[in-house]
């Protein structure tokens, strides 16, 4: 969905709730005749306000600080958001999170780097060794996941990797060793293109070309 | 089309047309109401500035649209202290509404005390993640004009995100109390008449089961079809919250009878799906 697309819905839905509050009772039936090409996404906002929303309080005035854990809360969404330094040294938990916050699906994450969602899962639980994947692959999820270059090659990275980005933020080895038990790839990045079943003959051919370009 | 329903189809678009407009002339009034307000504040950055953006009292209050509006103009001039400091004012008049959304979305799960503390102040850190970025990106605009929807929004947003990485979008629903419609139960019960005059039937596995699930009130109708596809909700919604026939649902969303049955089945076999633990529970 483009900015467009969000914005005209987000009006649509507004009047519906401007009418609820006002105690109209809107009829749904009236939105989705009148856009139904945006039915799904009104259906969907329908059922998520009257479950949720419909008896929330609104704003409050400014009373007493916040408690502890929400005060964190706000503290760490402000470092990883606005501070740029902060967040090339923040490493990827999962390229689903990391997806989920560009409002993109696997499927369209797929799309955009020229690959096929089997392979993408198997990026997602580093099931492929770091060292086949092409450096061209890095820069288009970096692109797409809007993060840096070297925290996408990190999130593939094992431990005892190549230059190891991890080591260079974590104060012991043994600390992530123990919190974070890295993935183990089971294949190689070019094993992952000929085994899959969904990328196009053509497309596999493009990512052929790329590994044999850069050596892998 | 008779001359009746050309009267009728006149009367709906004139009516359409004038609510429209009363509409368009209502946004208008709100868009110049909020530009007087951002025009009326004193100078950026100064004492009188920042004793209006912290006015404490909700009635004297700068609106949040207008306070989006000043957070991206801080941006512009590259004054990071200044952008934080109206994020806090945000975040603090919002913060009651947020808390009570985050305690209320996880209220069903099934959670220890110090999990769901944690669960909740995660959410809640999701939530101000993606507030901070939508309220920073000055290409969306209705964040200026709306903030209380467009906050509406985001939390569908992140919820529906948070509950799907943590596992718990499915589960939830396995533990609430609530109970199939009298109108779904009853559409399973009897097999459907199609227009053609077929019928057809649900495949009801479980008779005991059927009987387990009791009526709940419609109002509980759009909680328990949050969780369906976006393509099969306005089918549920439609045929079940406000009565409409089949027939009336395919008009409405312009698509064919048979699709509307075949979304309805999907949507009546992933209810089932989603009922299992009451199933189970009727089973003994």
């Amino acid at each position: 969905m483009d900015r467009e697309q969000e914005e005209a819905i987000l009006r649509i839905t507004a009047q519906y709730v401007d009418e609820v509050r006002a105690g109209q009772r809107p009829k749904v039936s009236d939105y989705l005749a009148r856009y139904p090409q945006y039915a799904g996404e009104i259906a969907d906002f329908v059922a998520y306000y009257h479950t949720v929303e419909v008896d929330l309080p609104g704003e409050t005035s400014i009373t007493s600080p916040l408690a502890e854990n929400f005060r964190i809360a706000v503290g760490s969404a402000r470092k990883r958001v606005l501070q740029p330094e902060a967040q090339s040294t923040h490493k990827l938990t999962t390229l689903l999170v990391t997806l989920d916050k560009q409002r993109l699906t696997p499927g369209q994450l797929a799309d955009k780097i020229g690959l096929s969602v089997d392979i993408v899962a198997k990026l997602e639980q580093r099931k492929i060794a770091a060292s086949s994947i092409p450096m061209e692959m890095y820069k288009r999820l970096a692109e797409v996941l809007q993060q840096p270059v070297r925290a996408i090659e990190a999130y593939f990275e094992p431990l005892s990797g190549r230059t190891s980005y991890r080591q260079q933020v974590a104060e012991t080895q043994v600390g992530y060793q123990v919190s974070e038990p890295p993935g183990i790839p089971t294949q190689s990045f070019r094993e992952a293109l000929e085994e899959s079943v969904q990328l196009s003959k053509e497309q596999k051919q493009t990512w052929y070309d790329m590994l044999n370009h850069e050596g892998l | 089309m008779c001359l009746m329903e050309v009267f009728c189809v006149v009367k709906f678009e004139s009516a359409q047309s004038k609510e429209s407009s009363d509409r368009d002339s209502e946004v208008t009034r709100r868009r110049s109401v909020l530009a007087d307000v951002y025009n009326a504040l004193p100078a950026f950055g100064s004492m009188a500035f920042w004793s209006a953006v912290e006015e404490s009292d909700l009635q004297a209050a700068v609106p949040l649209e207008v306070l989006v509006r000043c957070v991206r103009s801080a941006i512009a001039q590259g004054d990071d202290e200044g952008r934080n400091r109206i994020l806090e004012v945000i975040f603090q008049r919002i913060h009651m509404s947020n808390e009570y959304w985050a305690n209320s979305v996880l209220k069903t799960a099934p959670l220890q005390a110090d999990e769901r503390k944690a669960l909740v102040s995660d959410l809640y850190g999701d939530l101000c993640e993606c507030l901070i970025r939508a309220v920073i990106d000055d290409k969306r605009l209705f964040w200026e004009e709306n903030f209380q929807h467009c906050l509406m929004f985001e939390r569908k947003h992140v919820y529906r995100s948070f509950m799907r990485r943590e596992g718990r979008w499915n589960s939830l629903d396995g533990k609430r109390s609530e109970r199939i419609p009298r109108m779904l139960v009853e559409s399973l019960d009897q097999p459907a008449q199609l227009a053609d005059g077929d019928t057809y039937e649900l495949n009801v596995e479980d008779e005991k089961a059927q009987k387990a699930l009791l009526a709940v009130e419609q109002a509980e109708i759009p909680g328990l079809i949050l969780h369906l596809p976006d393509r099969l909700k306005p089918i549920v919604l439609l045929i079940f919250w406000e009565g409409r026939t089949e027939k009336d649902t395919a008009k409405i969303l312009g698509i064919t009878d048979r699709t509307v049955r075949n979304r309805l089945r999907e949507a009546l076999k992933l209810l089932h799906r989603e009922l299992e633990p009451e199933r189970e529970f009727a089973n003994g």
